[in-house]
C-alpha cells in the first residue's frame, strides 16, 4: 500500500488507486503476457470487462475518459478482426472466394475458411480489447508521481531518471501551450503555416532546449544532484493486499483457462 | 561546512574574483571580462545593468549552474561563503545559495507546492519526520496554506513565484538568488514577495536580486550594484539615499533611474483622427477560438448566456482607439489583459462587436486581418521566422511587400536594424540575442509589415530603460507619421505614465 501521508486531501480515492502502483504495472504486465499466447475470445472479454468494472467502481475516474480511450480501441479492434477474419492460416476467405468466382452459390471451401477464420479474428480483435481495459485500467487508476516513486523503490529506477521523467512530464502542457502560442506568432507574422510545420516545430524545438535547461537549473539549484544520497518522504510499500491483488487477477486468468479447456 | 563563513558574521555572501567566462570556447567576446565582486551577507542586494551586461549570466556563475550547464570559465575563483564553489555538490550549495528564475512556469518538478518542498527537502537530506513541520511553518510564514495541494497549472504567476520563495525558505538556504523575479508579475504580487523577502532577511539570510526595475527595490535594498559592459562593477554601495549622486551614471549605461519616468512629450490632439478599433463586448471569455469557425463573436453567444457570461474574463468593454494614439492597458495579472489583444486578433471568443478599420473583425479572413493588426508577444523568441537577424527583416519586407527587389529590401533592412541598434549583430542568430534584443527585433520585423495596428503585451518585460525608451521612440515617431495605433499592456504604471496618450484599467468586477 501506499503510504497515506503522501495523499495529499485530494477527492476520495477508490481502492484500486490505493494499490502499489508497481505491483499494479506488473499484474497488468503479466496479464497481458498470458492473454498474448491464448486464444480465447470469451477470456479478453472477460478480462475487458472486470478492468472496466474496476475502473468504474473501484476508482474515481470519470466514465467519459474510459469511454476516450476505448473508442479508438474499438476501432483497432475492428481492424484486427477484420485483418483475422481474412488473412489467416490455410485458406483465407479471399482466396478461396477467388477461386470459387462464377459458381452460383458460395462453394464449401469458403464456408469453412471464413468459419475457422472467425474464431480467430474473434480472439484476435478481443485481445486489442482486453489490452485496452487492462491499459485504461492502468492509466487512469496511477497518479504518475506515485508511480514513479514507487519504481524507484520497488523497481530500483535510477533516481536521475525518475525526477527527469516527471520534470518532463509536467513540462508537456507547457510545450503544447508553447506550440499554439509559435503558431499564432507565425500566422501575424504572415507566414502561413499548416498542420505540423517544420518552422514551428523548429522553434518549438529551441524553446523546448531552453525550458529543459531553465527546468534542470531550477531543480539542480534546489539541490537536486541526481546521486542516491537522498532522504525520502514517504516509501512506498508493497502490503498483503497489493500480494493478494496479484494473485488474485493473474490466478483468477489461469483458472479461467484452465476450467475452459 | 562554511566554518569561515561563521566565524567571521560580517563576511561575505559570496566573492568573485577576475572572472572571464563566454559560452564558446573559441568565442570572441567575454560575456563576463574580468569581473570581481563580492556581496555581505544578511543585507538584500540588488545588481543592475544594461541589457545584455551579463548580469543574468554572472548570477548562473556565481551559482555554480554555468559552467556546469554550458559556456566556458576562463579564470576566475567564487567564494560562497568562504568556500570555493568547485568544491560544493549540488546540495551543498543549494544549502549555501538558491536560485529563483525569472519564469515561474519553469522551475517546478513536482505538481503540487507541497510536492515540490518535499522534493526540495528531500534534496537535502531532510530527515522524512521533520518535513511536515518544516512545511506547515513555511505555509505559515508566507500565509499559503491553501495553496500547497493545489494544482501548480492552477496557480496564478505570482503565486507561483511566491511558492519557488518558499521553497528556498524551506531549504534554509543562506542566501537567495533572484534573477528578475518580477518580470510576469503585477506590483501586488511582487510587493507581497518583497515583503517576503524582507522576512527573509530578518531571518539572517542573504538576499541577491538582479533586476533592471529598481523603484520595486528601492525601499528594501540595502546596497544596489551597478554592472558595465562585460558584467563588470561600476559601482557600488549605492542605497536610497545616495542614489541622486549616481544619476548621471544610471542614465549613461541606459538603466531605469528610479523616480525620474514621468514629463511626456506634448499628447497630441486625436479628436480628428479616425476610430481605427471600436470595441463593444459584452463578455469576454478565455477560450480559443479555433480558426475553422468562420464567427467568433457569433460563437459565444451561441453558448447561452448564464453559464458562459459567469465564465467570461471581462464583461461589458466599450473603447475606441484612434489612429496614432498609444494606449496602455493596466490591471493585475490574469485580469484578461492578454485575452483581450487576442479577441483584437479574433483568437479569444466574446460576444458583442470588435470593428477594425471599420469592418467587423469576423470579416476578415485571417491572413488579411494579420496583415492590419501586428502583435509582439511576451516571449519575442517566438516570432522568428529565420535564423538570421537580418533576413528576419529581410524576410517580413518581402511578406508585406511581395515583388520588392532584393537589394532594396536588404538596404532597408540594414537601415532598420541600425535605428534599432542591432546592425552589429546582423550575423548572429536570433535566437543568441539577448531577452531585450529579442524584443526589439520583434518589435521591428513586425513594424516593417504595414500594419495599422499595433498590440504589444508586456513590452517592458526583460528590457532595460535605454532599450524600452529607444523602443517606445520609434513606436511613437511611427504613430505620430503614419498613424499606427498602438495598444500595449502593461503592469508598470511609469512607462504607461511616459509614453501611452490614455491608460485604461482592466478589473475583475
Amino acid at each position: 500500500m501506499v503510504n497515506k501521508r503522501m495523499m495529499p486531501k485530494k477527492e476520495k480515492m477508490g481502492l484500486a488507486q490505493k494499490l502499489n502502483p508497481s505491483v499494479k504495472a506488473c499484474t497488468v504486465l503479466a496479464i497481458v503476457l498470458i492473454l498474448a499466447f491464448q486464444y480465447n475470445t470469451l477470456l479478453n472479454i472477460t478480462v475487458l470487462f472486470a478492468s472496466l468494472i474496476m475502473l468504474i467502481f473501484f476508482t474515481n475516474t470519470k466514465k467519459s475518459s474510459v469511454f476516450k480511450i476505448l473508442i479508438p480501441a474499438l476501432l483497432a479492434a475492428a481492424g484486427m478482426f477484420f485483418m483475422g477474419l481474412y488473412f489467416s492460416k490455410g485458406g483465407s476467405v479471399i482466396e478461396e472466394l477467388g477461386s470459387s468466382q462464377g459458381k452460383t452459390a458460395v462453394s464449401y471451401a469458403v464456408q469453412t475458411a471464413a468459419a475457422n477464420n472467425l474464431g480467430n479474428a474473434l480472439s484476435l480483435g478481443s485481445r486489442i480489447l482486453a489490452y485496452a481495459g487492462l491499459g485504461s485500467f492502468f492509466v487512469l487508476s496511477t497518479d504518475p508521481e506515485e508511480f514513479i516513486r514507487s519504481l524507484i523503490h520497488q523497481m530500483h529506477l535510477p533516481v536521475k531518471f525518475a525526477y527527469g521523467i516527471l520534470a518532463a512530464f509536467h513540462l508537456v502542457p507547457e510545450i503544447r501551450r508553447e506550440y499554439d502560442k509559435i503558431k499564432l506568432a507565425f500566422c501575424t507574422r504572415g507566414v502561413k503555416v499548416g498542420g505540423l510545420s517544420p518552422k514551428v516545430i523548429f522553434v518549438m524545438l529551441v524553446n523546448c532546449i531552453r525550458q529543459s535547461d531553465n527546468v534542470a537549473m531550477a531543480m539542480e539549484s534546489k539541490g537536486f544532484s541526481g546521486d542516491e544520497d537522498r532522504t525520502y518522504y514517504s516509501v512506498p510499500s508493497v502490503g498483503p493486499w497489493d500480494i493478494l491483488f496479484f494473485v488474485l487477477c493473474t490466478g483468477g486468468v489461469i483458472l479461467f483457462i484452465m476450467l475452459s479447456k | 561546512m562554511g566554518e569561515k563563513g561563521i566565524t567571521e558574521p560580517r563576511a561575505s555572501a559570496f566573492s568573485a574574483e577576475d572572472l572571464v567566462f563566454r559560452y564558446y570556447e573559441k568565442g570572441k567576446r567575454n560575456i563576463l571580462d574580468h569581473v570581481s565582486l563580492s556581496v555581505k551577507a544578511g543585507k538584500i542586494t540588488v545588481i543592475t545593468g544594461g541589457s545584455g551586461c551579463g548580469k543574468s549570466t554572472l548570477g548562473l556563475v556565481l551559482c555554480g549552474l554555468l559552467p556546469e550547464n554550458g559556456g566556458f570559465l576562463e579564470s576566475g575563483e567564487i567564494r560562497l561563503f568562504g568556500i570555493d564553489v568547485k568544491e560544493l555538490s549540488a546540495s551543498g550549495r543549494a544549502l549555501l545559495f538558491s536560485v529563483m528564475f525569472q519564469n515561474p512556469d519553469l522551475q517546478f518538478c513536482m505538481d503540487t507546492l507541497r510536492r515540490e518542498m518535499i522534493f526540495c527537502l528531500e534534496n537535502l537530506r531532510t530527515a522524512p519526520e521533520k518535513m511536515d513541520g518544516i512545511i506547515d511553518e513555511t505555509a505559515r510564514f508566507f500565509g499559503m496554506e491553501a495553496l500547497l495541494d493545489r494544482k501548480l497549472q492552477t496557480l496564478s504567476g505570482g503565486e507561483k513565484q511566491k511558492g519557488i520563495l518558499a521553497c528556498l525558505y524551506a531549504m534554509k538556504s543562506r542566501c537567495l538568488f533572484l534573477d528578475e523575479p518580477f518580470a510576469n508579475l503585477d506590483p501586488g504580487s511582487a510587493h507581497e514577495i518583497l515583503e517576503g523577502l524582507k522576512k527573509v532577511k530578518e531571518d539572517g539570510r542573504t538576499v541577491v536580486a538582479i533586476d533592471h526595475r529598481l523603484d520595486y527595490w528601492l525601499p528594501y535594498a540595502d546596497e544596489i550594484v551597478i554592472l558595465g559592459e562585460g558584467g563588470r562593477v561600476l559601482a557600488t554601495g549605492i542605497t536610497k539615499d545616495n542614489i541622486s549622486e549616481y544619476r548621471e551614471l544610471f542614465l549613461r549605461e541606459g538603466v531605469y533611474y528610479p523616480e525620474e519616468r514621468k514629463g511626456v512629450s506634448e499628447k497630441p490632439d486625436f479628436n480628428e483622427a479616425e476610430d481605427t478599433v471600436e470595441v463593444n463586448i459584452r463578455a469576454l471569455f478565455r477560450q480559443d477560438v479555433k480558426r475553422k469557425r468562420k464567427r467568433p463573436g457569433r460563437d459565444a453567444e451561441n453558448v447561452g448566456d448564464s453559464d458562459s457570461v459567469k465564465n467570461a474574463v471581462l464583461r461589458n468593454i466599450n473603447l475606441k482607439f484612434k489612429a496614432g494614439s498609444i494606449t496602455a492597458i493596466l490591471g493585475r495579472s490574469g485580469v484578461g489583459k492578454t485575452t483581450f489583444l487576442m479577441a483584437l486578433l479574433s483568437r479569444a471568443a466574446f460576444s458583442g462587436e470588435i470593428r477594425i478599420l471599420g469592418r467587423p473583425i469576423e470579416e476578415y479572413r485571417p491572413h488579411e486581418l494579420y496583415s492590419k493588426v501586428g502583435i509582439v508577444f511576451q516571449n519575442p523568441a517566438n516570432q522568428f521566422i529565420t535564423q538570421r537577424v537580418e533576413d528576419e527583416i529581410a524576410e517580413s519586407i518581402r511578406i508585406w511587400e511581395p515583388g520588392i527587389s532584393e537589394e532594396k529590401c536588404r538596404e532597408r533592412a540594414c537601415e532598420l536594424l541600425e535605428s534599432y541598434g542591432l546592425k552589429r549583430y546582423r550575423n548572429y542568430s536570433p535566437f543568441m540575442l539577448s531577452q531585450g534584443q529579442q524584443r526589439r527585433l520583434a518589435v521591428l520585423s513586425v513594424l516593417s509589415g504595414n500594419q495599422k495596428i499595433l498590440l504589444l503585451d508586456e513590452p517592458t518585460y526583460g528590457q532595460d530603460r535605454r532599450s524600452m525608451d529607444e523602443m517606445m521612440r520609434h513606436i511613437t515617431r511611427k504613430a505620430g507619421e503614419e498613424g499606427l495605433t498602438v495598444i500595449f499592456t502593461t503592469h508598470d504604471e511609469n512607462v504607461a505614465d511616459m509614453w501611452a496618450d490614455r491608460k485604461i484599467y482592466f478589473e475583475r468586477d
